[in-house]
């Protein structure tokens, strides 16, 4: 995760004599990733050997060239002009302009050194170098631009210089110099919004500290301190490897998850005890004993470890992102969770065909149950009643032990309770149970007890949403196109799970599963893998652990409703007969019209000419039905009958959807029968003509379903039906349905 | 292929030329449109009608002498400035002379494709100003703002411009839109053009291109086409993947009766899109034949599963009957996006009695080569793989591959 992530920053600066300084930074030498300066030739087999300056080329690249591609820095001499160096403003500031692209061609090699004072004391330069140095900046000056003007604090900060991205949210003290919390959007938002500390109080570690804080009398003087900046610094990603805009995407997820985050808590620590202060003040004065002693930058890294909370949080901060793990901080006796989202990386990269089931980026309806922080490259599945939950194994691979939280002595009678029913929870969580039934087990409210404390599961790793399977593994799998792991290592392991069982290899198993949904009947995974009532145990903990590896993705049902010519026709005769009736008896109104329409439901069924009204002739039925359509009192009793409550929008949708419906009675699917046009809701009549009441009572019940979105376990869900009288459905209306299996 | 905005240049919303005065220190000199950008902090003044204070990013734009010479872009709280800050040392009043041009946008622009062009700028007018003392002589300088005035109104409205300076120095830009880098190409992967790309093509085009170009017809794989244009494999990978990066084409599978295909999850909403369902009728159907319906189309698809031949699955419906052209009809699916070829990942089980002899084939049998990769590999057809992998696994052919697993997906 963060594979950019250079270095996190800690920068502070004063209006009195400290002025900016870097107070801590984390990892002690953060180095950029090597990029050229101009493009090499592409490929060793494209070099010509006619090519004179190739030929050179090839012959020098003999004894590297294997390293060639991966080690740009190579001992050729050929390769170091190709590679980048950031210039080491301190030294010799002529090297920056080494960079093909930004060298104007002539003029730009002043010989001078400047800039820095440094240069000018060469004794002690190496070790001063080494604190003073950094991505070939002198600290003092990374920390002067890294603490901007009072208007530029209090919001998001990024300055991006060459390869270097600076992100942060500077903040600094009141204009009447003091620290604290004022009432406009920044700072109060930023003090109220440490997310992760509020979560983790659910997670036991630090409930106790955080109430308290707040009670305190704010503002503890402070002496020196205007700004403080905690800066995370990443090597600019290379824009050309994604979509346009996901860069900065990615740099707001980072912004918000992190800066925003740890600023947050710093910020309140500082206005309730000055400690962001008093924290700089050690950390400086360490520094500065070490840097007379003379020992190396390492050797104080370490130490400042010891004696500051800032610093450890910093290590602990950088090294989780690396490890892509759930950095586990403490400042100041707060306990903060942070993570980034575990495919944030990919926004850097071009389009993976992800088709892993899960909800894309502008699934915002889906994804909105899980909350704005989950909701972005998570990849998760829809969070919805009728998913299951399926527990991780701990991070040390062992299994998740929802007791170990209750041994505890600090707990009251009511804590215990609720403790007590996550337990329950813990361990009736299955994959073969829906969330919805575990929240009537449980009693639970789904949305408000439930699904806080699956979000919490899925935000910590320890769970994921996956689909209900089948009690007796009748569920449809498919293999996922793709696999994290190389197979040949998935085999292994599974072997290890599975060796004294009668469970074929991974691949036997893969291979079986894939190969099954080619099968009309008996597609699902007992009848392909497992074919024994006996081995079903064994064989839901091979599910389970191939949907803990993302092995297996459960394919769906969907049904659409097709409205064939057959059924168009027959409705569009039931409609004009219905009509032309109830015209005859309501003798008194529209005369004219209503003759037309008689004659045209005579042509249709007679064949014969119309014998009213010589305008007639001239048209075709279904122009003649165009042109009644004109009028709008025609309109409204063309689909009178067909008119329940829907009123005035009924029928205005149904002069658009008559329009192309009508045009022609080619099949055409109904897209989303929840919302049926008259003229639809008059062909799923049709189609239910002659069916027995039951099934025709149910289909008109769960037709809604049919758009071809929904799942069947969501229809099962809504409906409260059971599959068999899905099945039924299903089966009574074959004709007009077409089901689609595929992921979800 | 990807979001819509890849093309959409971000707008200008600002130029402006900045100086170190020996005097003032910092300060805008010339900004197109005026008075934009607020320089003065007047305590009694109103924020709000400027787009921000220039004092408050001043020491981004007139930086200490470690940022000139870089790309700098720095955010106010709506907005970016992107500059390229220039130190030039001479007979000037305090030594150095510092001058940097910037340009502004809105804060969520994607600045990629302005950064050539500010460093272009930045080199343009360093020339001029060690040529002729251009930036810092008086009279010279102003013909900046009317340079100003052309870069944006230019690049604004038509993307390119070309402002002569003097008779030495012109600027001459061209905003290129920003693509992705297009995916590795692949031997066995099949290009199909977007566009109709013999009209495109130029006398002065890369004679390779125009030899690639000429086979791309949505059938030939990518070796195949450098075997017919009779040009080295690398060249014509190169020139696809050249075709790709500009949009213009797009990769699918090689066309085969023995592919497997499967829907993916946009079918739910992409078969409700008219530009699907009207189009995929006259797509698919061989000239002269009456074009089916939508639903039979789209029942059609929902018939190609994994483990199911495209071969079988013509059989099973009738689809030559039908008029329906196979390949056009899977193609259609895979551009569209709502169906997927399914391979074959053939993977030797280990056996204890016979080692691998170590042919080149049985190493690649490990699950992660797939059969087409392997078939254009050794440049053979499916049933000759198949029979291959039926022997390599000792199996009795008709679907049993005997030690070799194959797994679809």
């Amino acid at each position: 995760m963060a594979e950019s992530l250079l270095a996190l920053l800690l920068v502070t600066s004063s209006s009195s004599a400290k002025g900016s300084s870097l107070v801590y930074r984390w990892p002690p030498s953060p180095t950029s990733s090597p990029r050229l300066a101009r493009p090499r030739p592409p490929q060793p087999s494209l070099r010509q050997v006619d090519n004179p300056w190739r030929a050179i080329d090839l012959v020098e690249g003999q004894d590297g060239c294997s390293t060639v591609n991966e080690q740009p820095a190579a001992d050729l001499p050929d390769e170091e002009d190709y590679v980048w160096k950031r210039a080491h403003v301190t030294k010799d500031r002529t090297a920056s302009f080494s960079q093909a692209s930004s060298v104007p061609a002539s003029g730009r090699n002043s010989p001078s050194k400047e800039g820095s004072f440094d240069v000018d004391r060469p004794d002690h330069l190496s070790i001063r170098d080494e604190y003073d140095n950094l991505f070939g900046y002198s600290s003092e000056f990374l920390a002067g631009i890294l603490c901007p003007q009072p208007p530029l604090c209090h919001q998001k900060f990024e300055l991006i210089v060459d390869d270097l991205v600076f992100i942060g949210h500077p903040v600094c003290r009141a204009a009447d110099g003091t620290w604290r919390f004022t009432p406009e959007g920044g700072k109060s938002s930023s003090r109220g919004r440490g997310p992760r500390s509020r979560d983790s109080s659910q997670g036991s570690t630090s409930e106790s500290t955080h109430v308290p804080h707040i009670e305190e009398e704010p503002n503890a003087q402070s002496e020196w301190l205007d700004t403080f900046h905690f800066v995370i610094v990443l090597s600019l990603p290379d824009p050309s490897s994604s979509a346009s805009g996901n860069v900065l995407k990615y740099f707001d997820i980072l912004y918000k998850q992190l800066a925003f985050t740890v600023t947050a808590v710093l910020f309140q620590e500082q206005v309730i005890s000055n400690f962001v202060e008093r924290e700089c003040e050690v950390l400086g004065s360490v520094k500065e004993d070490y840097i007379s002693k003379g020992e190396p930058f390492d050797t104080y890294a370490r130490y400042a470890l010891q004696v500051s909370s800032i610093a450890p949080a910093m290590k602990t901060l950088y090294e989780s992102v690396k490890s892509r793990t759930i950095a586990q901080i403490t400042i100041h006796n707060l306990a903060l969770e942070l993570q980034l989202p575990p495919y944030l990386d990919s926004l850097l990269y071009g389009d993976d065909d992800g088709d892993t089931g899960c909800v894309g980026e502008d699934d915002v309806d889906e994804g909105a149950a899980w909350g704005g922080d989950m909701s972005f490259a998570w990849r998760l599945p829809a969070l919805a009643p009728w998913k299951a939950l399926l527990l991780l194994d701990g991070p040390d691979g062992a299994n998740f032990d929802p007791s170990m939280n209750l041994r505890g002595p600090h707990m009251s009678t009511d804590e215990r309770k609720l403790a007590m029913e996550l337990v329950k929870f813990l361990t009736m969580a299955s994959p073969r149970l829906q969330l919805a039934d575990m929240a009537i087990e449980l009693d639970w409210d789904l949305e408000t007890q439930l699904y806080p404390i699956v979000r919490w599961l899925v935000y910590h790793r320890r769970a994921k949403v996956i689909d209900v399977v089948h009690d007796g593994l009748k569920s449809v799998f498919t293999v996922s196109p793709t696999f994290t792991t190389p197979l040949s290592e998935l085999t292994q392991q599974f072997e290890l799970a599975f060796s004294n069982s009668p469970v074929p290899p991974l691949p036997r198993v893969l291979s079986a599963i894939s190969a099954a949904n080619g099968k009309q009947v008996d597609n699902h995974f007992f009848a392909t893998v497992v074919r024994s009532r006996d081995l079903i145990p064994i064989y839901h903990d091979v599910v389970e652990w191939m949907l803990k590896r993302d092995l297996l993705i459960t394919l769906h049902l969907r049904i659409r409703i097709v409205a064939t010519s057959d059924v168009k026709q027959r409705a569009r005769l039931l409609r004009e007969v219905a009509k032309a009736r109830r015209e005859s008896m309501n003798s008194n109104s529209g005369g004219k019209q209503r003759e037309e329409v008689i004659a045209d439901f005579d042509f249709l069924e007679s064949g014969s000419s119309p014998s009213s009204n010589g305008r007639w002739l001239s048209l075709s039925p279904k122009s003649a039905r165009r042109s009644a359509r004109q009028s709008p009192t025609m309109r409204r009793s063309t689909i009178l009958d067909d008119e329940d409550d829907d009123g005035e929008k009924g029928s205005e949708e149904a002069e658009e959807d008559d329009d192309d419906a009508e045009d022609d009675e080619s099949p055409s699917l109904i897209s989303d029968p929840g919302r049926a046009a008259p003229l639809e809701r008059s062909w799923l009549a049709v189609m239910s003509e002659g069916k027995e009441d039951h099934i025709r009572m149910r289909f008109e019940r769960i037709n809604q379903y049919f758009d071809g979105k929904k799942t069947d376990d969501e229809i099962l869900y809504r409906a409260e039906i059971s599959r068999r009288q899905l099945r039924e459905v299903l089966h009574h209306y074959d004709e007009h349905l077409q089901t689609f299996l595929h992921p979800s | 292929m990807t979001s819509d905005g890849d093309s959409f240049l971000p707008r200008i919303q600002s130029v402006f030329y900045a100086t170190f005065d020996d005097k003032k220190g910092r300060k805008i000199v010339y900004q197109v449109p005026e008075g934009l950008i607020g320089a003065s902090p007047l305590p009694g003044e109103s924020i709000s009608k400027y787009l921000f204070n220039f004092n408050d990013i001043s020491k981004y734009v007139i930086p200490p002498p470690a940022l000139c010479g870089r790309l700098v872009t720095c955010a106010t709280r709506n907005h970016r400035l992107i500059g390229y800050p220039v130190e030039l040392r001479g007979k000037y009043e305090r030594v150095y002379f510092r001058c940097n041009l910037c340009f502004v946008f809105e804060r969520q622009a994607d600045l990629s494709c302005y950064e050539p062009i500010i460093r272009k700028i930045a080199r343009v007018f360093t020339a001029c100003e060690e040529e002729s003392g251009f930036l810092s002589s008086p009279q010279k300088s102003a013909a900046i703002p009317a340079i100003l005035e052309q870069l944006y109104e230019d690049l604004n409205s038509y993307s390119e411009t070309s402002i002569s300076i003097d008779a030495f120095n012109s600027i001459e830009l061209k905003i290129f839109p920003f693509y992705p880098n297009p995916t590795p190409v692949k031997d066995w992967m099949v290009p199909v053009a977007l566009i109709n790309l013999s009209r495109r093509i130029e006398p002065n085009w890369d004679l390779t291109m125009v030899k690639v170009c000429e086979h791309i017809d949505g059938v030939n794989h990518v070796s195949r086409i450098a075997h017919l244009a009779d040009c080295d494999l690398d060249l014509a990978r190169e020139a696809i993947s050249h075709l790709l990066y500009y949009q213009v084409i797009m990769m699918i599978d090689i066309f085969q009766y023995s592919n497997m295909y499967t829907l993916r999850k946009s079918v739910q909403w992409l078969a409700d899109e008219p530009h699907v369902k009207d189009e995929c009728g006259p797509y698919v159907t061989r000239t002269g034949k009456p074009v089916p319906d939508w639903p039979k189309l789209l029942h059609l698809y929902s018939r190609l599963k994994v483990g199911k031949t495209v071969f079988e699955w013509m059989q099973e419906h009738d689809v030559l009957d039908d008029g329906i052209d196979v390949r056009r009809f899977t193609s259609f699916g895979v551009i569209k996006g709502f169906l997927r070829r399914v391979h074959r990942w053939p993977i030797l089980l280990k056996s204890s009695e016979s080692p691998s002899n170590g042919h080149t084939m049985l190493t690649l049998l490990d699950g992660e080569h797939h059969t087409d990769e392997l078939c254009s590999k050794f440049e053979v057809g499916w049933p000759l793989l198949e029979q291959w992998l039926i022997a390599a696994g000792d199996g009795k052919g008709d679907g049993d591959y005997g030690r070799v697993a194959i797994i679809h997906r």
